[in-house]
């Protein structure tokens, strides 16, 4: 065959399934690899395997030749581990208990697997009455006891150690179908669930093909945790003698010889119950160890996006849960901020660039950089060496897509950037007063009083178990001391004042019970309680709809003009920025590429990616056939150019736009505005 | 129908939708016994409009407006209780509870969330590969292959992309994988729930002008369901709008867009935000000014 495909990498064209599968194995074992508890559970288990299945190997000694004259004798040369009360080698017979041991575990738990799998499947995803049939039967089940169970089907199959665990098998693919029954349920609704049924995938390939694979690292850890409580088992049945027969040796049965007898020969049961012990223990390290290594990859997307919530700090649960907590990352003077500094280009040195012009500043960010730990080298910086102000009564928007530094930048302000990220140089100043280096407890008394915050997803900000009134009056009755009637009374005017009708009563409602508008003014009113002097609305209407979002963003408005509050607004849209800010800085990569006031910035964009951006935003009343975009993607904080980070995607390039970083001066970052600007008014796009 | 222009000029409809309803079932109690009786929610009702061949109709509406569902209903992922849609001549709705391969490969879907609607434990190559192996003509292993690295190159990914997970691509990547994946079967209807809303500005627009250039290159149909008024304009030959379940308005996308003649749908277009400052701020005066029913009002109510 001539097919230059099937001859690509790889060799013969093998199935696609086993390149994902060996990729992921690899991934998987380099990650556990990188676990020395798990390496040594794993070197561990590998002996006892040795010893289970060629125990004649490891064993001195016949485990059943018996030595009367040496009965009872302690640890020593010959008998490693001493012998018992026949005079038989402890050591040996230790190895053979293994065999049982090991044996026993793996056939019940593979057993449970493979009889509760595809149950959990099948009734996980075909619902219905099946689902609700067998999960009675199951829990009918679940409800016996496995010791009882045991003794019955040892009644009704006759004695033996394998029908005993056939009890515990039961109990294990019960446990097997509920995870997998659980995991099936999210799955389903998952669009990819959707795609394949759409694609006629059969209902075998839907759920061992697509499914199984989404839902197999639970059932794994699961296993594991499983083969050690089976071998648990096993020793308990022996240990009563309803388990191995004579001649076989396990160390339950082991255990309860030496009951007889640990008064003449005190050593006798501890090494069976240390056997036990360990080797469950290793099962579980190990079950703990797959847990880390099997989990799931990136779940990365933009911030506005669904996959982008999860991530969110939220604010109230940081509030009630870190008090107290020594500020750790945010010092401004330990060695990795040293070391972000060094690497970082010179703070930019115009300040005409960013002032409000005239206007008194609120907020004063010069340089501020965020970082994030990455492997075992280093920082990885997401911003970049941000500066602004903001004036008193201003809003200023911070715009860009996904992935640029907005979120962190406001996190930053607020010092609420997620660990194990930190603030790695600049300063922050909200009315004069420094806030990087503020304590954990410190910025709390800020966060609130001086600065509220708004994100995205109004749902992720409220906390769903409490009515919202506690939410509006926790930070009243803590900051301005108010008792609980008169913070009541102010948490009903607030929720008046941000348009939320018949305000009272819907104060003991849930955040649920609120639509996504409404659930937003809430978190606005929140944000408000003590009237802050910065409001910092991070997309705070993209999870709106149109006719919703305008009435937010009028609500922002409104209050701007009554409490002279300034607003820092981070979008996504260019809607937005036109709509409601006075002056706009434009995020690319980790930096801020142009400042400029509103209507500047829309009229004549100085950076070409301003100009792209606000070419490649549709426009309803410009229909057209092509809508323009921008080549390429936005680079990950990983992967910045060096010189103009905007350079590869940038059709107006030259060779020195790739040297070296491009300053930031007098609000623009081009080394060719001025020709960009030339071209731009004359109308020429490229 | 109240006004709804139905496109009847001309050859058949490939898709035609005649008084759709759907309802979900809310809250019974699971398990109960004797079973309560059913308590549902209207999503979708007595919508119908037509799609002809080469076509693109979009469909607008805000959250919980039923544009997904009518969606869903049409790649009978949900069954309507009443109504017909018909593809191509044939009846859709009595097929019974297995879909045909047919019908399977002539209707796909692109989702919203583009990492969501990969199989994040499979490769992006493997992903296309299985969907190719849905054709009627379905090939060989290795000719599987090559049409995979075929489709993935006529929508813009090179070969390398082929060994990578789903998570290690961008957005305006995955959403093109899962565009691979739908054409793999040569469709004739491709259903875009959201296809873009999920994506940058700057790739949003990649994103549209592929789908644009493969309907025409391929003759295919789209319903492109989205929120955003703007992009929809720009992709759709004719639109209708949707709230709370009913269709309100449709028509061709200037006359929807120029001459709206549902007050709703005025409304719509009044707060769409116009990426200029000075003609939002009039778009914002003349919005305040105008007496509009409190749609959120509306909306609490309907909960
Ligand atoms: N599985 C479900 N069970 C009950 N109700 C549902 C279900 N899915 C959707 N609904 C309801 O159906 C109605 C229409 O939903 P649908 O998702 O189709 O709207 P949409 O316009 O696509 O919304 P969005 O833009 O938020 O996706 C809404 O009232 C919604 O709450
Ligand atoms: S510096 Fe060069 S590459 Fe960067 S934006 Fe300006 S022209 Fe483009
Ligand atoms: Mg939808």
């Amino acid at each position: 065959m001539t097919d230059p495909v099937a001859v690509a990498p790889g060799g013969a064209p093998a199935a696609a399934a086993d390149r994902a599968g060996s990729r992921q194995w690899r991934m998987v074992l380099g990650r556990l690899a990188r676990q020395p508890v798990t390496l040594c559970c794993l070197l561990y288990l590998a002996v006892v395997g040795l010893a289970a299945v060629a125990p004649g190997w490891l064993a001195p000694h016949d485990p059943w030749e018996v030595d009367l004259p040496n009965r009872l004798a302690g640890p020593g040369g010959e008998h490693w581990l001493g012998t018992d009360e026949l005079g038989r080698d402890q050591f040996s017979r230790l190895v053979f208990g293994a065999q049982v041991a090991i044996r026993a575990s793996f056939q019940s738990v593979t057993l449970a697997l493979l009889v509760g799998i595809p149950v959990g499947l099948f009734i996980g995803y075909l619902g219905g009455w099946w689902d609700r049939v067998t999960m009675r039967l199951i829990d009918i089940v679940a409800a016996i006891p496995t010791l009882l169970f045991a003794f019955a089907i040892i009644a009704l199959l006759g004695r033996g150690l394998t029908n005993a665990m056939l009890a515990i098998s039961m109990v294990f693919a019960i446990n097997f179908a509920r995870i997998t029954r659980g995991g099936v349920l999210v799955e389903r609704e998952q669009p990819y669930v959707d795609a394949g049924r759409v694609l006629g995938l059969s209902r075998r390939r839907m759920m061992f093909g697509q499914i199984l694979p989404n839902v197999a690292a639970p059932l794994v850890v699961q296993a594991s945790i499983f083969l050690g409580i089976a071998l648990l088992f096993e020793a308990m049945l022996s240990f009563l003698g309803l388990g191995v027969q004579t001649g076989q040796v396990s160390w339950g049965q082991m255990l309860d010889d030496a009951r007889v007898f640990s008064a003449e020969q005190p050593l006798l049961p501890v090494f069976p119950g240390v056997a036990i012990t360990l080797t469950v223990l290793m099962f579980n390290l190990l079950g703990d160890g797959l847990r880390d290594a099997l989990g799931r990859q990136g779940s990365a997307g933009p911030p506005w996006g669904r996959d982008g919530r999860g991530s969110r700090t939220r604010w109230w649960r940081r509030g009630a849960g870190r008090s107290g907590e020594p500020a750790g990352p945010s010092e401004p003077d330990d060695d990795g901020d040293q070391a972000g500094r060094a690497q970082a280009e010179p703070a930019d040195q115009r300040v005409g660039a960013w002032t409000t012009g005239g206007v008194r500043s609120l907020l004063e960010v010069r340089d501020l950089r965020v970082a994030f730990p990455a492997g075992s080298q280093g920082l990885m910086t997401v911003v970049d060496g941000v500066s602004f102000d903001i004036g008193d009564g201003e809003i200023f928007g911070l715009v860009g897509e996904s992935g640029c530094g907005k979120t962190q930048t406001s996190l930053a302000i607020a010092g609420l950037v997620p660990v194990p990220g930190q603030i790695s140089g600049g300063t922050v100043r909200l009315a004069g007063r420094e806030l990087t280096g503020l304590s954990d407890r410190e910025m709390e008394t800020v966060r609130g009083p001086d600065v509220g915050m708004i994100f995205q997803d109004p749902l992720a900000a409220l906390s769903p178990v409490h009515p919202v009134r506690r939410q509006l009056t926790e930070p009243l009755r803590r900051h301005l001391g108010l008792s609980r009637a008169a913070a009541a009374d102010r948490a009903a005017e607030l929720l008046d004042l941000v348009g939320v009708p018949d305000a009272r009563r819907r104060l003991d409602d849930y955040p649920f019970q609120f639509s996504g508008g409404m659930a937003q003014r809430v978190v606005i009113a929140t944000a408000l309680a003590c009237e802050p002097k910065l409001l910092i609305a991070d997309e705070p209407t993209t999870a709106l709809d149109v006719t919703i979002q305008s009435q937010v963003l009028d609500v922002l408005l409104d209050l701007r003009d009554r409490f002279e509050m300034s607003i820092m607004m981070i979008t996504h849209d260019l809607g937005v920025v036109a709509d409601v800010c006075d002056r706009v800085a434009v995020m690319y990569a980790g930096q801020i590429v142009e400042t400029a006031p509103v209507e500047q910035l829309f009229t004549t964009p100085r950076h070409p990616y301003t100009a792209d951006l606000l070419r490649a935003t549709p426009h309803p009343d410009q229909p057209g056939d092509r809508l323009p975009s921008i080549p390429g993607t936005v680079p990950s904080p990983d992967s910045w150019p060096a010189g103009c980070r905007f350079q590869p995607r940038c059709s107006y390039a030259v060779e020195a736009c790739g040297e070296q970083a491009v300053p930031l001066v007098d609000g623009i970052r081009c080394l060719r505005h001025q020709d960009v600007a030339d071209m731009l008014s004359a109308g020429v796009y490229r | 129908m109240n006004g709804v222009a139905l496109a009847n000029q001309g050859p058949a409809p490939l898709l035609r939708v005649d008084r759709l309803h759907v309802d979900y079932e809310v809250g019974r109690a699971i398990g109960g016994w004797p079973p309560g009786r059913r308590r549902t929610r209207v999503a979708v009702r007595d919508v119908s409009f037509e799609i002809a061949s080469g076509e693109t109709f979009g469909l607008v509406g805000e959250s919980g407006s039923g544009k997904s569902t009518t969606g869903r209903a049409i790649l009978r992922l949900v069954t309507p209780a009443a109504g017909a849609i018909a593809f191509d001549g044939r009846e859709i709705t009595t097929l019974g509870k297995n879909t045909p391969m047919w019908y399977r490969r002539a209707v796909q879907v692109v989702f919203q969330d583009p990492l969501a609607s990969l199989n994040p434990r499979h490769l992006v190559g493997n992903i296309v590969e299985q969907a190719v192996g849905q054709r009627s003509d379905a090939p060989g292993r290795a000719g599987r292959r090559r049409r995979a690295r075929e489709l993935l190159d006529q929508v813009g990914l090179a070969g390398r992309h082929a060994e990578r997970f789903p998570y290690e691509l961008s957005g305006g990547q995955q959403q093109r994988v899962a565009i691979a994946r739908a054409l793999a079967v040569d469709p004739r209807l491709i259903i875009c729930d959201e296809a873009v809303s999920a994506l940058d500005v700057s790739t949003q627009g990649q994103i549209v002008n592929l789908l644009g250039d493969l309907q025409r290159e391929l003759g295919l149909s789209l319903l492109f369901i989205s929120h955003d008024l703007a992009v929809v304009r720009h992709l759709s030959h004719r639109v209708g709008v949707l709230r709370l379940g009913e269709l309100v308005e449709s028509g061709p996308a200037d006359q929807v867009y120029n001459e709206p003649r549902h007050p709703y749908t005025r409304s719509l277009l009044d707060s769409v935000l116009v990426p200029d400052p000075v003609a939002q701020r009039e778009r914002r005066l003349a919005r305040r000014t105008r007496a509009v029913p409190r749609l959120d009002d509306l909306e609490e109510e309907h909960d």
